[in-house]
């Protein structure tokens, strides 16, 4: 169809084409806005480096234009056009047509025609096919819409020129405001350290910027501090050229802080640094457990405070409380790296390990990566192992014919013992080298003491004795049972003669020993004379003098440590030369060369009288060498008799428990054994009747006649036809034989014992005889005594005391005195530390009671204890001596909270403190009392305070009543509210509560109240002062101290030195009972020796507690008198076993010891005073270590 | 005169109905510190006895202050130093007050602190040995026999010290209570006199300052509870 014949279709067309160039030239007036403004904005972030916000606005601005142009393209191009509009548009552009075509349009469009439009539509349309159509349109606009576009394109292009890549960036950065592109600038930021993170607070950070860019741009850190005002710091200029490094360091980082770097126009995002505390243990504790079979109850160790001590086998947890959360915990111990639990929140962790001894530490990292640690020691104690103590014998001993091998022993364990056995060895046999004689199972018990005697011990052969070993096993779980054995213990078989033969061999010695000490304390004696009296003083004179008594010393030390006892009832005397004279007299020779001349001459002279004692005590005792030879002779041939009777009647008791037919192979070998010794017996009692003819005729008479009815009676032989009936198992016919070899033996006892008891009841006579003639010498010099105080008296009433005698007099009577009281003035170790109480002996009348309400803290009662340490300090002193006038007081009250901290104070030696004032009393004194406060009894106990002597005149008084670290002088103390700490307390005070004190009472009346439960009894007599105290209403309240004089509180304590006012009393005192066992032991032993039984070890027994009693006299520590307790009883111990089970000599296996223990130790006081603690030390392991 | 009658008896029955409601008489003279002629009417604040050595300057320190937080009358302990305030402190007494054995009776105050800790407690005194009883009694005739608990101003009401704070509080306490011991009973009965016993005392230098010191009977003691004399 042509444009003719359609004219409406050719507009349409010609329309679709006119708004397809609209919609062109629309987008590009579109697009050239959206360039600009891309430019624009591009052009602008290169200026101003827009950061994400000022990005997202720009690229937002920039892809809405670009959306809104496009959808005006789009709306252009979708809206149609109709074919008046097309039309106009023609008749626009067209003028020349005269509205021709849009007539023609609407009368073609129009339903309604008349003849003129019919007419009018025959005319042939206007000739649009052939107008030109680039005509249409606003050709203007067109050209504006493409000046448009290649205006943005050239601002594209100018900004490309102007910027560069920079631009281009810039371009992209604000296309896509997401993109990590960064701005760029003139100089180059490459890497910022440490950006964000976390810092330790109080450690240094250092802040480093890696930059590039052109010479001499500036760097800049500005800081933000959370605690502190903006900093700027100049870090100084970029070199030029390739990277470099700047940084700034923060020596100590206190709070949280930002942080950016500027390096010219280029800027670092701001970076936080957050400060944490270091990682670090708010508490590590480790709470012991100890293994099950220790029985021993868990125990809590502050590990960073204390050492870790557990015992083997124990479980350790521990317990590390971070300050705050960690993310990980560990502790390294010797064996491994073990990783801890968390426990509860983040900062508590916890393991369980086993008990690795060695340092263990604890470490612990949080979230940041930071780590802290912790080392303590852990001390693993491994289980000692049990203890046997051979109580007897002691060493190698000869057992006597007819004696049988005893053991006595104690067994000693902390865990408790399960078995404990006895070993026979036999070392020259190889194949069995030891086999178990005696088992016992003590089922756990910590200490095991036994008395064994080996009734199947057959008799030795030559060279081969019974040798006896103890083992002990504790009861340690595990295959690991430690065990402890003794020394070997070894009998040598021995027999009458022999021993007689011994014995006469070592007494033999001990007079040979004793004659040598004789003849040179004679040539000394008489050397020391003749130097004494010539006056000569020169060193090589005396030396020599000192290096003889050195000698004999040593001989008399030789003696007395010979375990064989040559010296018997002699050792006592030569002991005490050893220990008195012989000792003093070299140090005294020693000393006369350098003596001062005043001096020397009275050395001299002690040295001849401490000589003359020892040659005199030697003498004697040389001469009595012999009578003591012949009576442990004649005790060992009894000993060995009442051997036999003893071994007969246990071998005829043990036959008559045996059945017909049952085999008793030790009996018939201790059978064997009784006849071969009777037979030894015999054949010694015949040649020793021969040899003691001389001595003692009648004893001879006696012996001779037991030797032959021996002979005669045939007893051996009885005794050996016994032993083959019980070897051939028929015990009923070995008993009559038994019966019969007992009763002759019964019978050869009975007449040596008639003449044992004759010879006992002479010497008992003699020695009453001497008693009584000493007692006699004695009453004559008490009254001889009497008759020089007498003189003394007159003579110091005497007007005229100027001569020199008079002087000399006064000035021996005044070392007397001195020596004296240095004597009386030795009181209990636990009042040792109290000084001289300065006596006041006032009373005040007035003493007045304030009743106080107080409301006890709620818990209080239940506060744990804790220990505080004071030292002594050198004001106290001062304090003391410049006291002078009583001081007031300020508040007081009493305290709402119990007294739970334990005052451990360091006190002062006696003769550090001065004498301390008495300041005057007022005329009336305030008491505070009120009802006691509440206290666990176990943390009352634990926070008693030690004893002290620190202390003062007088205070000033003030605050909670409680007791403090000081003792005080000015009675100023109150009842208060809590009971008195259970320990001896000194100063001066009103009556108060029940309790220990060594003070003076200054309240003329007054009520003891209720106070220590626990009163000890005064060991010693502590003065009383004048005076008599007004008890109100008697409480059954006990006190211990001085005072006065009262004689209605005494029925505990306020004894001294004058008439002792305490109650009547059972009680003992510990060294009256000391004293008493020893008397006993002492009788004992007379009766023994006199009667020539054996008396063993007894008097081992009665020197131990002589020392003993000794040493609590004197005062001495516990440990020292403790140590010797244990050593008579078990000195007690080896005398029974002696006694019991059959006689024994020890037999020496080497040079005699030197004498080092603690018989022979010095008593504490009598170190110097640098080595008294090193002493008291000693007696102190000693008795620990001792079972 | 009609008029006069009715304005009479309306002012008894308005005081009477104050009475009732307010409370009963307060036995401390001058308890709220607002004689306006002597302001410590009825303390003792100078000590001069022997004994009383530290407390020579008390008195310069014990003052009334007209306002103080919202109160008028204000009785103020000045601590000037921490080592006053750690030894003797600053302290004032009431004058003896009578009190009955058959009563019981309700002690209380108002106090804040700026500094120091307190102890307020009455104290309880008997004749001194030899005095003639008499109805006005001075302190140097009387000896102290008695403390009672003190007041606690803190919600722990136990301790050496009445914890006051830095805002107004009251405490109070009543007595007799049921007594511990014979010995505080017969201590107790004893007791003729109380004195209000007011100490600034521990904490640091700064004012102790104390309003509204009240005593008060509240009626008799129930059969039986009763401590004699």
């Amino acid at each position: 169809m042509t444009y003719r014949e359609d004219v409406v279709a050719h507009l349409m067309a010609l329309g679709r084409q006119l708004r397809r160039r609209t919609a062109v030239r629309q987008l590009t007036l579109g697009l050239a806005a959206v360039l600009t403004l891309w430019a624009v904005l591009a052009t602008a972030d290169v200026v101003f480096r827009y950061g994400l916000t000022g990005r997202i606005v720009g690229s937002s601005m920039l892809w809405l234009s670009a959306v809104a142009a496009l959808a005006a393209a789009a709306q252009v191009w979708r809206q149609p056009w109709t074919p008046e509009a097309v039309a106009a548009r023609v008749e626009r552009a067209f003028p020349e047509l005269d509205n021709r075509l849009i007539n023609r349009v609407q009368f073609v469009r129009s339903a309604w025609r008349d003849a003129m439009i019919e007419a009018y539509l025959r005319e042939p349309p206007p000739p649009l096919d052939q107008m030109p159509i680039s005509r249409l349109g606003d050709p203007r606009r067109a050209r504006q819409a493409v000046a448009a576009l290649l205006i943005g394109l050239g601002l594209g292009v100018a900004g490309y020129l102007w910027g560069g890549a920079a631009w281009v960036n810039s371009a992209l950065r604000m296309a896509n405001p997401f993109s990590t592109r960064s701005p760029v600038t003139l100089a180059t930021i490459e890497a910022v350290e440490p950006g964000h993170g976390a810092v330790l607070v109080g450690e240094p950070a250092t802040l480093r910027v890696k930059a590039k860019g052109r010479a001499g741009v500036p760097v800049v850190l500005d800081l933000w501090p959370r605690d502190d005002r903006r900093t700027r710091i100049e870090l100084g200029r970029l070199p030029g050229g390739s990277s470099a490094e700047l940084s700034h360091r923060l020596p100590r980082v206190a709070a949280d802080f930002e942080y950016r770097f500027i390096v010219g126009d280029a800027v670092t995002p701001r970076y936080r640094l957050v400060a944490i505390p270091p990682p670090a243990f708010r508490g590590l504790d480790v709470e012991v457990r100890p293994p099950a079979y220790l029985r021993a109850q868990p125990r809590r160790i502050v590990a960073l405070r204390e050492r870790v001590v557990a015992p083997e086998g124990s479980t350790l947890v521990l317990t590390a409380a971070a300050n705050r959360a960690m993310v990980e915990a560990s502790v390294v111990t010797g064996l491994s790296t073990v990783r801890l639990d968390r426990a509860r929140g983040e900062d508590l962790w916890w393991g369980e390990l086993p008990a690795a001894g060695g340092r263990w530490t604890v470490g612990i990292r949080d979230s940041h990566g930071f780590v802290g640690s912790a080392s303590f020691d852990v001390e693993v104690v491994p289980d000692p192992p049990p203890k046997v103590e051979i109580i007897a014998p002691r060493g190698r001993v000869r057992l006597e014919a007819g004696a049988t091998p005893a053991i006595e022993f104690v067994a000693t364990d902390d865990l408790g013992l399960v078995r404990v056995t006895i070993c026979r060895l036999t070392p020259w046999d190889t194949q069995t080298p030891s086999r178990v004689v005696a088992e016992w199972n003590p089922n756990g018990a910590p200490t095991f003491q036994q008395r064994w005697t080996d009734r199947e011990a057959a008799r030795p052969e030559p060279g081969r004795p019974w040798m006896y070993r103890v083992e002990a096993t504790d009861n340690l779980p595990g295959a690991k049972h430690p065990r402890a054995v003794s020394a070997a213990v070894v009998f040598e078989p021995g027999t009458t003669s022999g021993g007689a033969a011994a014995s006469t061999t070592e007494v033999a010695a001990a007079a040979s020993s004793l004659s040598r000490m004789v003849e040179l304390q004679k040539a000394n004696l008489a050397k020391t004379t003749a130097l004494e009296q010539q006056k000569v003083a020169t060193a090589d004179a005396w030396q020599a003098v000192a290096n003889v008594q050195k000698e004999i010393f040593q001989i008399a030390e030789s003696l007395l440590a010979d375990p064989t006892k040559p010296l018997g009832a002699l050792a006592q005397v030569v002991r005490d030369l050893h220990a008195g004279p012989m000792r003093e007299v070299i140090g005294v020779a020693a000393r006369v060369p350098s003596a001062a001349d005043l001096e020397r001459p009275m050395l001299m002279r002690r040295a001849v009288t401490l000589e003359s004692a020892i040659l005199r005590a030697l003498t004697a005792a040389a001469g009595a060498v012999d009578r003591v030879a012949t009576h442990r002779k004649i005790t060992g041939i009894l000993a060995m008799l009442d051997a036999l009777v003893q071994g007969q009647a246990d071998v005829l008791h043990a036959t008559k428990e045996l059945q017909p037919g049952q085999v008793a192979a030790g009996l018939v070998t201790r059978q064997d054994r009784l006849a071969e010794d009777t037979s030894e017996f015999a054949r010694t009692a015949a040649r020793e009747a021969e040899a003691m003819r001389t001595v003692d005729e009648d004893f001879a008479r006696r012996l001779g006649e037991v030797a032959k009815e021996c002979d005669t009676r045939q007893v051996p032989r009885t005794m050996l036809g016994a032993a083959g009936h019980l070897e051939q198992k028929a015990p009923e016919r070995a008993l009559p034989l038994q019966e019969k070899a007992l009763a002759d033996l019964r019978e050869f006892q009975s007449r040596l014992n008639e003449w044992r008891a004759a010879q006992a009841q002479a010497q008992h006579e003699a020695v009453q005889q001497a008693l009584e003639a000493a007692r006699e010498s004695m009453k004559r010099l008490a009254e001889l005594q009497g008759k020089v105080v007498d003189a003394i008296r007159q003579t110091e009433q005497q007007k005229d005391k100027s001569d020199k005698e008079m002087e000399e007099f006064l000035e021996e009577l005044g070392e007397i005195k001195a020596n004296m009281a240095e004597a009386l003035l030795k009181i209990a170790t636990d009042l040792h530390i109290f000084p001289e109480l300065p006596v006041g002996n006032d009373l005040v009348a007035d003493v007045y009671q304030i009743y106080e309400e107080v409301a006890q803290v709620p818990g209080s009662e239940s506060t744990p204890a804790s220990e505080l340490g004071l030292q002594k300090e050198d004001w106290i002193l001062e304090a003391l001596e410049t006291a002078t006038e009583r001081l007031d007081d300020m508040e007081m009250w009493m305290v709402s909270q119990p007294d739970a901290v334990k005052r451990n104070t360091e006190n002062f030696d006696q003769q550090e403190l001065p004498q301390i004032p008495v300041i005057p009393l007022p005329t009336e004194l305030e008491d505070i009392i009120g009802d006691l406060l509440e206290q666990q009894e176990d943390i009352m106990q634990q926070a008693d305070d030690s004893a002290t002597n620190q202390g003062s005149a007088d205070m000033p008084a003030g605050w909670g009543i409680a007791e403090g670290e000081f003792a005080n002088f000015s009675a100023k103390g109150k009842s208060g509210n809590e009971r008195p700490d259970h320990k001896d307390q000194d100063g001066r005070s009103l009556v108060g509560r029940e309790g220990m004190s060594d003070g003076e009472t200054v309240a003329g009346s007054g009520k003891i109240n209720e106070g220590d439960r626990n009163i000890e009894a005064r060991r010693t007599q502590d003065s009383a002062q004048a005076g008599q105290v007004q008890e109100e209403g008697h409480a059954e309240a006990r006190a211990t101290g001085g005072g006065k004089g009262s004689g209605y509180s005494d029925r505990l304590g306020m004894s001294g030195t004058g008439r002792r006012e305490d109650a009547k009393t059972e009680a003992r005192s510990e060294l009256g009972l000391q004293a008493l066992l020893r008397r006993s032991a002492e009788a004992l032993y007379a009766r023994a020796s006199m009667a020539h039984i054996r008396t063993g070890s007894l008097e081992d027994a009665v020197r131990a507690m002589r020392q003993a009693e000794e040493a609590m006299r004197r005062g001495a520590p516990i440990y020292e008198v403790r140590e010797f307790q244990r050593r008579a009883a078990q000195a007690l111990a080896r005398a029974r076993m002696e006694l019991g089970a059959g006689a024994y000599v020890p037999v020496p296996t080497g040079p005699a010891r030197p004498l080092m223990g603690a018989d022979d130790a010095a008593p504490v006081e009598a170190a110097p005073p640098a080595y008294r603690d090193l002493v008291a030390e000693y007696f102190r392991l000693l008795s620990e270590t001792a079972p | 005169m009609r008029r006069r009658c009715s304005i009479w008896r309306s002012s008894l029955v308005a005081g009477m109905m104050i009475s009732t409601t307010l409370g009963r008489t307060n036995l401390v003279v001058n308890g709220s510190f607002d004689d306006p002629a002597e302001p410590l009417k009825g303390w003792r604040t100078h000590y001069d006895l022997p004994g009383d050595s530290w407390y020579a300057r008390n008195r310069e320190l014990v003052s009334v202050v007209a306002q103080e937080s919202g109160r008028t009358g204000v009785l103020r302990l000045h601590v000037p130093t921490r080592d006053i305030a750690i030894n003797q402190g600053v302290k004032a007494d009431s004058i003896p007050i009578p009190i009955s054995p058959d009563q019981r009776y309700r002690f209380s105050a108002w106090a804040r602190s700026t500094g120091p800790n307190c102890r307020i407690l009455l104290e309880g005194y008997r004749w001194k040995p030899g005095v003639r009883p008499h109805d006005n009694p001075d302190i140097s005739e009387l000896r102290k026999c008695y403390k009672f608990t003190q007041l606690y101003f803190g919600t722990v009401k136990a301790g050496d010290m009445g914890g006051v704070g830095r805002s107004w509080s009251q405490a109070s306490m009543e007595f007799p209570d049921a007594m511990k011991s014979d010995l505080q009973r017969e201590i107790y009965s004893t007791i003729r006199f109380v004195v209000v016993h007011i100490v600034a005392i521990g904490g640091d230098a700064g004012d102790l300052l104390v309003d509204d010191v009240r005593l008060e009977p509240i009626g008799p003691i129930p059969s039986g509870t009763r401590s004699g004399r």
